[in-house]
């Protein structure tokens, strides 16, 4: 069965909203920095509400946040 | 560290430093009610850490990552525990035989030991899936 992986454009995105800091955005989705520092290491594949929320942040598509690939 | 980290660290350290002084004064020649003592005081201040430890005003300080790390602590823990309750009950048949007694005060000192198991054990838990305060746990 192929491994899946979410990866994300949160760091980039951030940058590109003013230089956003982590906490800003986490603020922002309502959950702690350690959560955003997790999700941007891709070590925490966040629920879908919160990758809605996370998304709403940035004013973006979820699509545009999050990518899903399939590792072999 | 965040709030978690720390009630865990500090459960850790109370729970084995507290259990290391209980063994010590058993193995001394103290009235059993020291002992008792020792061990109330210990798991007061372990369940009561929380209060120890207040929450940050104005912040979101648990989230569902750490309701997800919790829980995940927790299953490990109870499994921990009943495993080394079922490792201590199994230890009389082993010492004493089928047709051997136990006095009661030893089925409570199991029922503690399976409770220090719970602790320790949730405790390394929550500092593994944090990353031992590493660079992904910093707050």
């Amino acid at each position: 069965m192929p491994k899946s992986e979410i990866s994300n454009q949160i760091r980039r995105l951030r940058f590109e909203n003013g230089e956003m800091t982590q906490q800003q955005l986490a603020d922002k989705a309502g959950v702690t920095r350690q959560t955003i520092i997790a999700i941007e290491a891709g070590k925490y594949s966040p629920s879908l509400t919160l990758a809605f929320r996370i998304a709403k942040a940035f004013g973006l598509p979820l699509v545009e946040v999050f990518q899903y690939g399939e590792k072999k | 560290m965040n709030r978690a980290q720390k009630i865990a660290t500090y459960n850790l350290i109370m729970m084995i430093s507290g259990s290391a002084v209980v063994l010590l004064t058993s193995l001394m020649e103290l009235p059993d009610l020291v002992c008792v003592i020792e061990i109330v005081i210990v798991f007061t201040l372990v369940f009561t850490s929380p209060l120890l430890f207040k929450k940050k005003q104005g912040r979101v300080s648990f989230d569902e990552r750490d309701a997800i790390i919790n829980q995940r602590a927790m299953l490990v823990a109870f499994s921990a525990a009943f495993g080394c309750l079922g490792g201590q009950y199994i230890m009389p048949l082993i010492k004493v035989g089928l047709e051997g007694s136990v006095r009661v005060y030893e089925l409570v000192a199991m029922y503690i030991g399976a409770l220090i198991c719970f602790v320790i054990s949730k405790s390394l838990m929550v500092l593994i899936q944090y990353g031992w305060g590493g660079k992904h746990a910093k707050e």
